[in-house]
């Protein structure tokens, strides 16, 4: 079994609105798949279907060679997921809140929870009660909660929402932790593009309910886009020096733009200093993640 | 299930809201006896009596445990915790099911608990057959279980816990009210005597006259099939210590446990969460 979740031609109609149309998508056993969308492209939704929290309008989803029509709940025990915000009691302490997805799994002892909270940075946290954490402690025993049954899947629904940078740091580094040393495959669906192309080994791009493109980590790299991002005293005469020499470029600000293709750094020079415009510096630049998702899905709309 | 059961049972534990509605029915109820008691000593002669007039304040007590309980669960959005792990829909929902009736049978067992010791401790005697207060206990189980069950389809089909809280509320206080409606309505003797005053000022009483507020024929027929069948209605009869078809009574709660719980487990089953 080389993914561990495959779906096939999933809609989802909530009256008159398709949030799913027809998504099919593979998520391969050991990545971190990067879930890549607009808010209301249908991330959260297929996340719902593959936890059982709704139903398909049509369409099937594979879970660990389990159909959706068949006993998907058995499949379901080897998953933990944190949806949208992270389910905990507020008013229970973080042990007493894994203590009770324990029971909710049938786990024969507690014994598991100390290790659990260490993994997590919960374990000084002694009688103080959830309501009383941070959003990231809040988030990290949300993941607790879903690691409890040492699932081998892992669904995280946009899991640095609101996060400050170090608590954005600590995720990170707890989902690489579980990737790379318990073997977890990850599903992570995020709009923050920088952060998510610091973990993701795959990606899975959708747009209106379906999927645009499914590519690997390494394939993207090799996909974006090189260009040199330079730094100028005017970016509108830097654009009619550009149209003039007929190359692609972005406009970034008033003073960067990035220009793709093979240029010659004299031949520049020489445009802009004929065009009365001053350059500052330039170098090379890869496409973001952010830009070849744009250019993807198109950014205007 | 019975991993769900014992996770509900262990919330139920720990939930203080439980333990406030325990300790209000059982003072509630031990308030009600006093005041009755400082009014009228022979009240202790029939503590069987007291022992089951308090099913109105549980039922209330009840529907904002059952409401806040249930509702805990879509606030904190921990139902998916169970359902993304492959717990099943019916699971879930039996399992909460059983643990309001549980709870609700614990909060109306503490009325009879405590009453029964103030009971004893001024003196007082049961004042009915055992039989007949078994079956009135009876009676009041399987009312209140039926009454959870309805509060459950409420917990269950709706997401918002302020919402449930609420219609759980008002579900109960209507009940309990119309119940003590038809009660009273069916009360209404049906003649009244017709009475007449003089120019002197003395009264005569000239005879019978129909009863305008008495229900009659086919009304009366159904508003006291009604009342016998609403677990509310059953409730208010064995408190006010005028009941019919007292062995038909708990039939009649199973019946509404069935048809509540078959409705609300079918609907939960297909309901979209978020």
């Amino acid at each position: 079994m080389d993914n561990i979740l495959t779906t096939r031609d999933l809609r989802k109609q909530y009256h008159k609105f398709t949030a799913l149309d027809g998504l099919s998508m593979n998520v391969p056993k050991g990545a971190i798949y990067g879930f890549v969308g607009r808010n209301g492209a249908g991330k959260t939704t297929l996340i719902r279907l593959i936890c059982g929290l709704q139903f398909a309008t049509s369409g099937t989803f594979t879970l660990y060679g389990t159909e959706s029509t068949g006993d998907i709940s058995k499949a379901r025990r080897r998953m933990g997921a944190v949806v949208e915000t992270p389910s905990i009691y507020l008013d229970m302490t973080a042990e007493d809140n894994l203590k009770e997805q324990y029971r909710v799994l049938g786990m024969p002892s507690f014994k598991g929870i100390p290790e659990l909270l260490k993994l997590v940075g919960l374990e000084s946290t002694g009688h103080k009660k959830a309501r009383n954490f941070s959003l990231g402690m809040r988030q990290r025993l949300g993941i607790a909660i879903a690691l409890c049954g040492d699932p081998d899947f892992l669904l995280l629904d946009e899991p640095i929402n609101g996060l400050d940078p170090q608590g954005i740091i600590e995720i990170r580094e707890l989902i690489l932790k579980l990737n790379r040393e318990r073997s977890i495959t990850v599903l992570i669906s995020s709009h923050i593009l920088d952060e998510l192309s610091r973990l993701a080994t795959h990606y899975g791009f959708i747009d209106k309910g379906r999927i645009v493109k499914e590519i690997s980590a390494e394939q993207l790299e090799n996909e974006c886009r090189k260009c040199a991002r330079v730094s100028v005293s005017d970016t509108k005469k830097l654009a009619t020096v550009l149209d003039g020499a007929g190359l692609e470029y972005a406009v970034i600000d008033e003073k960067t733009a990035d220009i793709y293709g093979e240029i010659s750094i004299t031949k520049l020079t020489e445009w802009l200093k004929t065009a009365g415009c001053e350059l500052f510096s330039i170098n090379e630049h890869d496409e973001s993640l952010e830009a070849y998702f744009i250019n993807l899905v198109g950014g205007g709309e | 299930m019975a991993r769900l059961l014992q996770v509900n049972f262990a919330r139920l534990w720990k939930t203080k809201t439980f333990w406030i509605c325990l300790v209000l029915a059982a003072g509630l109820s031990i308030a009600s006896f006093f005041s009755m008691y400082s009014m009228r000593p022979i009240y202790a002669e029939n503590i069987g009596s007291a022992l089951i007039s308090n099913g109105s304040s549980v039922v209330l007590l009840s529907s904002i445990l059952t409401g806040l309980y249930l509702g805990t669960d879509y606030s904190n959005g921990t139902i998916r915790n169970k359902l993304t792990v492959g717990r099943t829909r019916i699971e879930i929902y039996f399992a909460n099911l059983i643990t309001t009736a549980a709870a609700g049978v614990i909060l109306l067992a503490s009325t009879w608990i405590s009453v029964g010791a103030v009971g004893l401790c001024v003196g007082g005697k049961l004042g009915m057959p055992a039989e007949k207060l078994a079956l009135d206990i009876a009676v009041c189980i399987c009312a209140m279980t039926a009454l959870s069950a309805i509060f459950t389809v409420i917990g269950m089909l709706l997401s918002s816990k302020s919402t449930i809280v609420t219609l759980t509320i008002i579900a109960a206080l209507g009940m309990m009210m119309s119940g003590r409606m038809i009660l009273s309505a069916l009360a209404e003797p049906e003649f009244v005597s017709s009475v007449s005053v003089d120019e002197d000022g003395n009264i005569a009483v000239d005879g019978q006259e129909p009863n305008p507020m008495y229900v009659s024929g086919i009304q009366r027929d159904v508003i006291t099939v009604v009342n016998d069948v609403l677990p509310s209605g059953q409730l208010v009869q064995v408190e006010m210590g005028s009941v019919h078809n007292e062995e038909l009574m708990p039939l009649y709660s199973l019946g509404v446990l069935a048809v509540s719980t078959v409705v609300g487990a079918l609907v939960f089953r297909k309901k979209d969460l978020k």
